[in-house]
């Protein structure tokens, strides 16, 4: 029987640990490697467990009742030798599986600096290496990845990175994580009990090549929850709750996700560039903190409540450029137009335009022009070509938590063929996809 | 290693007897616990051989009922291995010769065996493993969907040994391998025998060999049936163990080199282990000069990891001669052999290659001389090259040559023929190293009418000028039908193919007539004139009574295109061997040639015509069609010096001089299938065959023309290419070397199609004579990404830059994928500052230190115009920067298999036409024709909005032709046994009284007459077991006029149920 001891993954040891098909046990990596497994035939938990016995290491159990697997050791998913392998967990046949680990679960890259051949990762076949929790568009099947908290070695999901000892680790490029409909948690949901790694960010790594959060759950997770996801994401519909910070830096661009009991929700730690789309805050500690970059987050038909400690707000002088950066908050709101005629009859075809009230050089009407439909309304809710106005821009000062606070108020036209112009004046755009009336006489 | 997943070119056998067959009861072994280690050394004379069950009576495929008593085989394992041992009797043992020598070749066409595997994971996946007599591997994983993963790679142990009664095999597979993808108390095996057979005819002459494939799990179709694999018993691993497992890649072979007094080759490979277990490696290199003695250099390397290592030996050699290599590695532990490989392309070796730089002369002043010369480092030194004539006057003279060296020859005054030009290599004391004899071919002028090829770039040659031809192959077409010519000629082409049966060689001279009077050059076809039929006495050699019958009315009324299918597809002429197939199509060319060299006549004398169109799409690996190519086309430049031949293969061109030494231009027709399956259904499956092509016709000095997908051909299934799709696959042919584009084919179906040809027509008069200037040197990096057709790796957007005969230079782009993409291109010949304009658009960019932005929709092409001139110093240097908006292209596009949508009664997709990606032609359908087009108001054919009986659409057909009008779709459910099904469907008249046949695809075909109501009609028929791909089922309107037709029902049973949309 192999050592149940579980080590962090060593960095000089990884030069050697790529493999080339199957599963084992790598001695060298300390893990259970799984290689070469096919999008046709990805690998899943019932094939650990039956090779946890046919080699008889007793790392990997199973509670049938729970259907829940738990793996007492650190496991690695595919390799950088040009293979592609797929892990999945939950199906149709076992909507209910969860994973619970006692060691990291590290989504390898396929490409490792200093390792492969070539100097670059382009100079490589992008192959795959990928976890799939869940099932696309079948809301039925609620997997669940689950980290104990337990192990002083670390025990948290890295995405292209390589854990190694005393919180470092080995860049690489490649990883991928897509969960639809399931959840990503500790496996002791409770003040105290979250995981993460023991990095300096702590929290998950996603700095892999592609991370689809699709109606996913995160929660319970010390530290940055989604370290290094970026432009290589599909954030969509998901729940980010009990975190340290659900959200760091980088390009973001999330639609229809839930912040709640959070640390800090969204946190620029020097180059956020976000944008959330129908997203809710609730119940945070900070929603935002805004602190480094020369950019910000943008909130487009989002609500939040209070933070219990406030949002942060601080400029930041970039070595680098010698410039002060002073981030920045956007709210826009979404507004619907409905022009009527003086007998309440919509007009269609009429030409509806928004424009702002004071003089700015922010761009605070995006869609500004647009034309009324058979309902005498401009585009609305699902449809192209939506008037979006800007409420409210903060930006940050030379005074710490001072934002300069800018709002908006817009003067809204329609004209229509044989009808006098309609105008509504100072209007704020305080709710999402509120309806402007605007009533069209005779000429 | 990546992964190639390629559908499955299934070795189909002949289907015989199986409508009354039923699934064969798999057979069952135990493996038996080897309890003292296997040397893997081809003796199978361990103990666990003596107790294992022998596994015999393999099934000669196709043949029911009929046993091969030639192979036993075992099965044992241990912790580590699963071990298969075969006894292979062939008492032709000593004459047998295994022509595949590399790994992972065709190893199975030689005297082989074969090992599957199902690991119990239900043929997903299934691995298959080939061993021939010489101990030369292959292997590959492989899911019970079809689709095979050529590349995969995994070691394995084999060893075989001759003896006077044949060979022995074996094995050991890693069982930690097999255990990871399945579970082995499920697991199921099957062992296959592909034995070479003398083939002796009746007067007991050897004709050849032919194979004989035999299995020990009966099979109905093919081996790759893993549902049929014999169980595997027995296999109660105590502990499982991992073994050190060791592998070889990308060994290749560099030039001579003098070290010291003595010429040396190197061999570079790269050496890794394949899982975590460290181990050391002996690996031999076997050299074998064609004359002189050879020897073998060996080095111990160790392996830890999978991290490859380059592994370079340096071979000593007495001569720099032909010769071949051969790298071995096996286990320095155990000595069991672990990968055998011979480097076939030896081209570094090669000393000197020649050739000139047209196909004839006429009026030049001078011909060049393209020499490479096989020889680095301090070998070129103080060497000359020499061109002498046959009396061995001085011609040129080049001292310290290159590696690629050019002379001029002066030919002003040569006389009209054949001219020998010898050329000599030496040292500067009069040593020669190498020389060759090349022949020079002047022919007298006539002007107007030379077409031909520069050999240096590719290209064909018009009176002098470089030509593009682009153009339509007009199937159907004659003479007469000038309307149709005219229609081509208007939409912007400049050629069209000439691809019908012509019959009299008259027609041939009429049909250049009526497209010269269009101002199109016409590619002749050598075969429209080929007769229509094989006689009966050519069969009669081989066939008698029944099968004669049969064979002689299938031959009937064929060409030999179609012969060649025959030869490829009949059960009865399959059954032949090579040689037997090879002498029926030799047979049948003798007796067609006449016409064919007098059409040849006819053409020459035309100036519209470009060339000849050589047998299409030939067929080497069944029978030796090479031999009847070449003679032909000797023959023609017998009778025509001044016109190109054109040879044009699948996507596949078989290996070897004898595939493509019968041509002037060579091309292939990258067929891709919209919506289907990986790696096909991709415009970058026209990249790979593209390149592919381009790589095979430069090496042989061949211009490369492409033959494009106008809109569907017969392996498409779901729908035909859509006009985005169109655009970027011609820009992708271009960029990666097409320097023709001839479309498959005319008659267009569909309006938008029309519309999307015309447009590129248009774009091709610009972009053709920008394809055809030479090659300006580049070195292109893509981020992400590269371009790695091998290993089905392609970048986003791909391009290549030319230069353009109006000045400066254009970058040719194509998005190659359904997302729009952000792309900065940054080209070292670009200023600081400045604009990029484009071809075809007002558009311009701004250019900021070297590079310039571009936002490219999916599919979206480009011809950006660059001013400023090629570098003549460097090549030039192209950064292409990517950021892909994958998410905007939502779900891959899924095609419903021809097996029929699953979980569902009714198994046709899009059963009541509601369905329609190109507007107006509903998705796996398609009609004859359509007159209008299709999408196109009041089309002939298509979706109808008018009293559909279910949804919102019906189909409409229209006879409106002498032909007869229709519909036809694909479908064949797979089953193990005979099921019968039924296909109902209901149909509408615009008159009572009109007629449709509905029936085909093993279907009885039955007479309906029509009413103008809607009437349910079916037909019965049965499928048979592992039914054909290429089912096909259709419905004929026999009258002229319309009816309609909706909600179609293919379900198993006897009589039709309620109509499941």
């Amino acid at each position: 029987m192999r050592p149940k001891a579980i080590a962090a993954l060593g960095l000089l040891l990884c030069a050697a640990c790529a493999a080339h098909a199957g599963i084992y046990y790598d001695d060298s990596a300390e893990c259970i490697r799984v290689v070469d497994f096919p999008q046709e035939a990805p690998c899943t938990l019932g094939r650990l467990l039956q090779m946890d016995r046919l080699y008889g290491w007793e790392m990997v159990t199973w509670d049938q009742e729970r259907d829940a697997y738990t793996i007492a050791a650190n496991l690695c998913i595919g390799s950088n030798d040009g293979t592609d392998t797929w892990f999945q967990i939950g199906g149709a046949q076992r909507p209910r599986e969860t994973l619970i680990m006692q060691g990291n679960l590290v989504v390898y890259p396929y490409w490792i600096e200093g390792e492969n051949r070539g100097e670059h990762y382009s100079a490589v076949p992008r192959t795959v290496n990928r976890l799939t929790i869940g099932v696309p568009g079948d809301d039925s099947v609620t997997a669940a990845l689950k980290f104990h908290d337990q192990n002083e070695a670390g025990s948290s999901l890295f995405l292209g990175r390589i854990p190694g000892p005393e919180g470092t680790v080995r860049q690489g490029h490649g990883g991928q994580l897509h969960v639809h409909h399931g959840v990503i948690t500790s496996a002791t949901p409770r003040p105290g009990g979250e995981f993460g790694a023991t990095t300096a960010v702590g929290g998950m790594s996603l700095t892999g090549d592609s991370v689809v959060l699709d109606h996913a759950t995160l929660s319970w997770i010390s530290g940055a929850a989604t370290y290094g996801m970026s432009h290589n994401a599909t954030v969509r519909h998901s729940v980010f709750e009990h975190l340290g910070t659900a959200m760091i830096n980088g390009k973001q661009d999330l639609v229809g996700c839930t912040f709640r009991n959070c640390e800090t929700a969204v946190r620029d730690y020097g180059s956020l560039d976000a944008v959330l789309t129908d997203c809710v805050f609730e119940g945070n500690e900070h929603n935002w903190t805004l602190t480094y970059t020369d950019k910000g987050l943008v909130c487009i038909d989002c609500t939040w409540d209070q933070p219990r400690e406030g949002n942060l707000y601080r400029s930041w002088e970039n070595p680098r450029t010698g410039q002060v950066q002073y981030p920045s908050f956007v709210s826009k709101r979404h507004i619907i137009v409905e022009v009527v005629d003086d007998a309440g009859e919509p007009v269609p075809g009429a030409v509806v335009t928004a424009r702002c009230e004071q003089e700015t050089p922010e761009l605070t009407v995006e869609n500004a022009t647009q034309q009324t439909d058979e309902l005498g309304r401009t585009p609305g809710e699902g449809e192209d070509g939506a008037i979006l106005l800007v409420e409210v821009v903060k930006r940050a000062t030379d005074v710490e938590n001072q934002p300069e606070v800018a709002e908006f108020s817009y003067t809204i036209e329609a004209t229509a063929e044989g009808l006098a112009p309609g105008v509504v004046e100072h209007f704020r755009p305080a709710e999402s996809w509120d309806v402007v009336r605007i009533v069209l006489g005779k000429r | 290693m990546a992964r190639t997943l390629a559908l499955a070119v299934v070795m189909l056998t002949p289907l015989v007897h199986c409508l009354a067959e039923e699934a064969p009861v798999p057979p069952e072994v135990t493996a038996v616990a080897a309890r003292q280690p296997v040397r893997i050394d081809g003796r199978l004379d361990e103990p666990c051989w003596r107790r294992a069950q022998p596994m015999t009576d393999f099934h000669v495929l196709g043949e029911e009922g009929e046993t091969a008593g030639n192979t036993t085989a075992r099965v044992a394992y241990d912790d580590t291995w699963l071990y298969v041992g075969v006894n292979c009797a062939q008492p032709a043992i000593e004459s047998v010769e295994p022509t595949h020598l590399s790994h992972d070749d065709a190893v199975h066409s030689d005297e082989s065996i074969e090992i599957f595997i199902d690991p119990g994971a239900n043929g997903t996946p299934y691995f298959h493993f080939k061993l021939n007599c010489a101990n030369v591997k292959a292997e590959q994983r492989a899911f019970a969907t079809s689709a095979r993963e050529t590349t995969w790679d995994t070691p394995w142990l084999s060893a075989t040994r001759l003896h006077p009664e044949g060979w022995d095999a074996e094995v050991a597979i890693p069982l930690y391998e097999l255990a990871s993808h399945g579970e082995l108390s499920r697991a199921t095996i099957n062992v296959t025998r592909n034995a070479v057979i003398p083939d002796i005819d009746r007067q007991g002459a050897t004709l050849g060999w032919k194979r004989q494939l035999s299995t020990w799990a009966p099979l109905l179709r093919s081996f790759h049936e893993p549902d049929l694999f014999g169980a595997l018993k027995g296999l109660d691993v105590e502990r499982l163990a991992v073994p050190f497992l060791a592998s070889f890649n990308d060994a290749t072979i560099g030039p001579y080199r003098m070290v010291g007094d003595e010429y040396r080759y190197g061999v570079t490979l790269q050496v890794r282990g394949h899982n975590h277990r460290p181990g050391r490696v002996e690996v031999a290199v076997i050299d074998e000069p064609a004359s002189g003695k050879g020897r073998t250099v060996t080095r111990t390397v160790e392996v830890e990891g999978t991290v490859a290592q380059t592994v370079e030996l340096s071979v000593p050699v007495a001569l720099p001669v032909e010769r071949t290599t051969t790298v071995v590695m096996t286990d320095a532990a155990t000595g069991a052999e672990l990968r055998r490989t011979r480097i076939t392309d030896t081209s570094a070796l090669e000393l000197m290659s020649a050739y000139l730089d047209r196909t004839y002369y006429t009026t030049e002043d001078e011909a060049i001389v393209v020499c490479s010369l096989g020889m680095r480092d301090g070998a070129l030194r103080d060497t000359i090259l020499t061109a002498t004539d046959r009396d061995g006057a001085v011609l040129a003279r080049q001292a310290d040559p290159g590696g690629e060296a050019r002379i001029a020859i002066p030919i002003r005054n040569l006389p009209a023929g054949s001219h020998t030009i010898s050329l000599q290599w030496q040292r500067a004391g009069g040593d020669l190293i190498f020389s060759q004899d090349l022949t020079l071919v002047k022919l007298p002028p006539r002007p107007g009418l030379e077409w031909k090829i520069d050999r240096l770039n590719g290209v064909i040659l018009r009176d002098g000028q470089p030509f593009f031809p682009f153009g339509l192959l007009m199937a159907g077409i004659s003479s007469e039908d000038e309307e149709d010519i005219r229609r081509v000629a208007e939409a912007g082409f400049n050629s069209i193919a000439h691809w019908t049966f012509a019959g009299d060689p008259a027609e041939v001279g009429a049909y250049l007539d009526v497209a010269d009077s269009h101002g199109l050059a016409v590619l002749a076809r050598l075969e429209a004139c080929n007769k229509r039929g094989v006689d009966r006495e050519i069969l009669a050699e081989f066939f008698e009574g029944e099968a004669l019958d049969r064979v002689a009315q299938a031959a009937s009324h064929c060409g030999a295109t179609h012969l060649k299918g025959l030869l490829v597809s009949n059960s009865d002429l399959r059954s032949l061997s090579r040689e037997a197939r090879s002498r029926i199509f030799a047979q049948y060319y003798q007796s067609t040639l006449d016409p064919i060299l007098e059409s040849v006549r006819i053409a020459r004398e035309h100036e519209n015509c470009i060339g000849f169109n050589h047998f299409d799409e030939p067929t080497l690996s069944i029978f030796d069609q090479h031999v009847q190519g070449r003679d032909l086309y000797r023959r023609v430049h017998e009778i025509d010096g001044y016109h190109p031949v054109f040879l044009l293969y699948s996507s596949y061109i078989p290996e070897g001089e004898h595939a493509v030494d019968w041509c002037d231009a060579l091309g292939t027709d990258p067929y891709w299938v919209p919506a289907g399956q990986p790696t096909r259904n991709t415009p970058n499956f026209v990249s790979k065959i593209t390149h592919w092509t381009r790589q095979r016709a430069d090496s042989m000095q061949k211009a490369t023309w492409i033959v494009p997908m106008a809109e569907f051909w017969s392996g498409v299934h779901k729908r035909a290419i859509l006009p985005r799709e169109q655009h970027c696959q011609t820009y992708l042919a271009l960029i990666h070397g097409a320097r023709a584009l001839w479309y498959f084919r005319y008659p267009i179906l569909h309006q938008g199609t029309w519309d999307a040809l015309s447009e590129v027509a248009k774009q091709l008069q610009v972009l053709g004579p920008i394809a055809v200037t030479p090659d300006i040197p580049q070195q292109i990096t893509y981020d992400p990404g590269q371009f790695d057709p091998e290993n089905e790796e392609y970048p986003d957007v791909q391009v290549s830059l030319r230069a353009n005969p109006a000045g400066g230079q254009v970058l040719l782009a194509a998005n190659s994928r359904p997302w729009p993409l952000d792309v900065t291109f940054t080209l070292s010949c670009l200023g600081a500052e400045g604009t990029v304009g484009r071809l075809f658009a007002e558009d311009r960019h701004q250019v900021r230190d070297g590079s310039f932005t571009d936002r490219m929709e999916p599919y979206a092409t480009r011809a950006y115009a660059i001013a400023e001139p090629a570098a003549t110093a460097e090549p030039a240097r192209i950064r292409v920067t990517m950021t892909a908006h994958q998410e905007a292209a939502g779900e891959p596009e899924r095609e419903i298999p021809r097996s029929g949508r699953t979980g569902r009664r009714n198994l046709l997709p899009n059963p009541s036409f509601e369905d329609a990606t190109l507007p107006g032609w509903p998705d796996y359908y398609r009609p004859w024709y359509s007159e209008p087009l299709i999408g196109s108001p009041d089309a002939g054919w298509g979706q109808d909005d008018t009293d559909p009986w279910h949804g919102q659409y019906c189909l409409r057909i229209t006879k409106n032709t002498p032909r007869y009008n229709g519909t036809y779709f694909y479908i064949a459910p797979q089953h193990n046994r005979p099921v019968r099904y039924v296909f109902s469907l209901y149909l509408r008249a615009e008159r009572d009284g009109m007629q449709v046949t509905v029936g085909g695809g093993g279907f009885d075909w039955k007479k309906l007459t029509l009413t103008t109501s809607w009437e349910r009609y079916h037909v019965t028929g049965i499928v048979p077991p592992r039914a054909d791909r290429h089912t096909m089922l259709q419905v004929r309107l026999l009258d002229d006029g319309r009816i309609w037709a909706d909600a179609l029902q293919f379900e198993a049973g006897e009589e039709p149920t309620d109509f499941e949309a």
